[in-house]
């Protein structure tokens, strides 16, 4: 009886040897415990943006010790009451000013008002790929917590192939109609047959495809639609294809659940493996030693987060400087 | 035996048991980073292994589809998963991490283990970079990994994709892991911190941080069938696309997303998107895999698929041509 038990205990034992315990994953609280002082420097210098409710809305990254912060453009822009929003640094709040807009990069300058911090200090080299690197989690209005991860790719510029003009279209015998339109000025032309793009004739596919092959962001072209013998001239812009077509176009976009609305087309960033919320971004990016190696911009997918460089914003910060003191002169 | 002879011995044992857990830097699952300065020794063993892993992953193309692999001799032998080989004796294209592309060719596979090999077809002899097959198969909960693959597809400007995780469970025919894995990176290597390769990357999970891998202990068993060509098992990882359906599916949220369209495939032929979320099967709702599994089978009539693409519901049309 007795060597019946102990082999039930032994299989009991080794089940439990084969599953999982919280500790055992990367990111689990008890793991996290010993990077303790790491995770002090963001409660008491990471920034958290709160809105109306004192509901978090994402982070900020700290510049200098007059309380200038970069932060996520498009996140910060979909927060209702903009006037509302303000900033926490550990268990303090302070009142935000919009300063200045970067749009290529998606980032907002934004200042906290009598902010006594001081910046977090900036890493003076590239981190290379397997670097390790910590990053604000979701968090509360006392607490800040952490995630760990690594760089997953080297430092790059991200495909800007998600730019569009704001319709979709359908194909009949060749000629391209208007189908899905985005802009509410544009609703009256659906079924509307798509004539020319900037004087050139659209006659198919592959000539709406040669015409549109190279686009920037917000550049504008004028488009030729027709209906029954009328006419119509419209100057439509490109835009960033998430701002169009909500939800997922691919496969692995299916299986990502909520991604930055605006998560391509950065002119660089660093790619690392830190599963972060869409809502997190903003927040700055460290490595072990403490440092700033970056802000993070973007959540592309289940297994890509995006940050933006250190060096580039620090670029971005001086120019703006340099443009302040001109100003000043 | 007496108490301080006792003592001696313990405190022998406990010196031995730090000496060795300062050599290996937290490679396996009972030594733990408990400060800073032991994270920056896993990092330092990270950077020390990545370069030369990522020259030896890489990217499978099969018919405008896209997985990884991991090339594993000299000579050009690839590791990879029987749903990115899909067939025997396939030319495909093989994309270093530095955009240089070779063909090569699938050897065997086996559909119910996902495994799978291919090789470069190597006229000149040329001596590729490989990686070292781990010989010790036992894992702990808690070991660190590396997960490698060219997620979504080649991206030359990105390289290999590195990701960072730890084992959280393991059976005899598979591992999971907690390293993030994305479609693109199937077929990709499970690396320990050693840098030796553990495991193949098979199935994203339906949790984020839940992803499954084969374990080479998988490919060490098949060996010579895999590396002979032969096609092992009745599926599910690969089948004759011209006898299934041809995609494959994966869930979310109480939804079937299309994950991959296999090509040639009777789902390719319909217009079936990778992307779309099929809602209804002949006026069923789909729900799950097995709501999904009881639709396909009125494929011996006619199948009715209604999807979600865009925000749009689609209806497609399947006849049985037999």
């Amino acid at each position: 009886m007795k060597t019946i038990s102990n082999l039930f205990l032994l299989l009991i034992t080794s089940l439990l040897l084969c599953q999982a315990d919280v500790d055992d994953y990367l990111n689990s609280k008890v793991f996290l415990k010993s990077l303790e002082p790491l995770r002090t420097t963001f409660q008491e210098k990471g920034i958290v943006l709160l809105d109306e409710n004192s509901k978090y809305r994402g982070y900020a990254t700290l510049m200098n010790e007059e309380g200038y912060a970069f932060a996520k453009l498009s996140e910060i822009n979909s927060i209702e009451n903009q006037k509302e929003i303000s900033a926490r640094v550990d268990q303090t709040n302070f009142q935000i000013k919009r300063i200045k807009e970067f749009i290529d990069w998606d980032l907002v300058l934004i200042r906290l008002i009598d902010c006594p911090v001081e910046p977090i200090p900036f890493a003076n080299k590239v981190s290379e790929t397997g670097s390790l690197i910590l990053s604000h989690s979701a968090t509360s209005l006392q607490k800040r917590r952490i995630k760990m991860g690594v760089i997953s790719a080297q430092q790059r510029k991200t495909r800007d192939s998600g730019l569009m003009l704001p319709f979709l279209f359908s194909i009949k015998e060749d000629r391209l109609f208007l189908d899905k339109l985005f802009l509410e000025e544009l609703k009256d032309y659906k079924g509307w047959q798509l004539l020319e793009i900037s004087g050139q004739k659209v006659d198919s596919l592959e000539s709406f495809e040669k015409l549109t092959e190279e686009k920037e962001l917000a550049q504008q072209v004028e488009v030729l639609i027709g209906n029954k013998g009328e006419r119509k001239r419209l100057k439509l812009s490109y835009d960033w294809r998430a701002n169009y077509l909500f939800g997922p176009v691919n496969g692995n976009e299916a299986m990502s659940g909520r991604m930055s609305a605006r998560r391509t087309g950065f002119p660089e960033i660093i790619q690392h493996d830190i599963p972060l919320s869409a809502r997190s971004m903003g927040g700055a990016l460290l490595n072990l030693e403490g440092e700033v190696v970056g802000m993070n911009i973007a959540r592309f997918s289940r297994a890509e987060t995006y940050a933006i460089p250190i060096a580039q914003l620090q670029r971005l910060f001086e120019e703006f400087l340099q443009e302040r003191e001109q100003e000043r002169e | 035996m007496n108490f301080a002879f006792v003592s001696v011995f313990a405190i022998f044992l406990f010196s031995l048991s730090i000496a060795t857990s300062e050599e290996q830097a937290y490679w396996q699952g009972h030594q733990k980073p408990r400060k800073i300065s032991d994270f920056k020794k896993l990092e330092q063993q990270v950077k020390s292994v990545v370069p030369e892993l990522k020259k030896a992953t890489v990217s499978i193309d099969i018919n405008g589809g896209s997985g990884s692999g991991v090339i594993v001799s000299a000579d050009g032998l690839i590791m990879t998963a029987a749903h990115v080989a899909l067939e025997v004796g396939k030319e495909v294209k093989v994309i270093f991490e530095s955009g240089e592309t070779l063909k090569a060719i699938t050897l065997g596979l086996h559909s119910e283990n996902d495994a799978a090999m291919a090789k470069i077809i190597n006229e000149s002899g040329r001596e590729f970079p490989f990686v070292k097959i781990a010989e010790e198969e036992k894992h702990y909960l808690g070991d660190f990994i590396l997960s490698i693959g060219h997620s979504g597809g080649f991206n030359e400007s990105r390289g290999a994709v590195v990701r960072l995780g730890r084992v959280i469970e393991y059976f005899t025919d598979s591992i999971k892991t907690d390293g993030t894995l994305i479609g693109g990176d199937s077929g990709g290597p499970l690396f320990n911190l050693r840098g030796e390769l553990i495991g193949i990357h098979s199935r994203v999970g339906q949790v984020l941080n839940e992803n499954v891998h084969v374990p080479v202990s998988t490919f060490k068993t098949h060996w010579s069938e895999l590396e002979s060509s032969e096609f092992l098992g009745m599926g599910p990882f690969a089948e004759h696309p011209a006898l299934s359906f041809g995609f494959i599916p994966i869930e979310k949220n109480e939804e079937i997303y299309v994950q991959q369209v296999l090509p040639k495939s009777l789902a390719q032929k319909g217009g079936l998107q990778s992307g779309d979320a099929i809602t209804q099967i002949n006026e069923r709702v789909v729900t799950s895999f097995e709501s999904l599994a009881k639709g396909l089978n009125l494929y011996e009539k006619s199948l009715q698929i209604k999807v979600k693409r865009n925000g749009k519901e689609i209806l497609l049309k399947y006849e049985n041509d037999k």
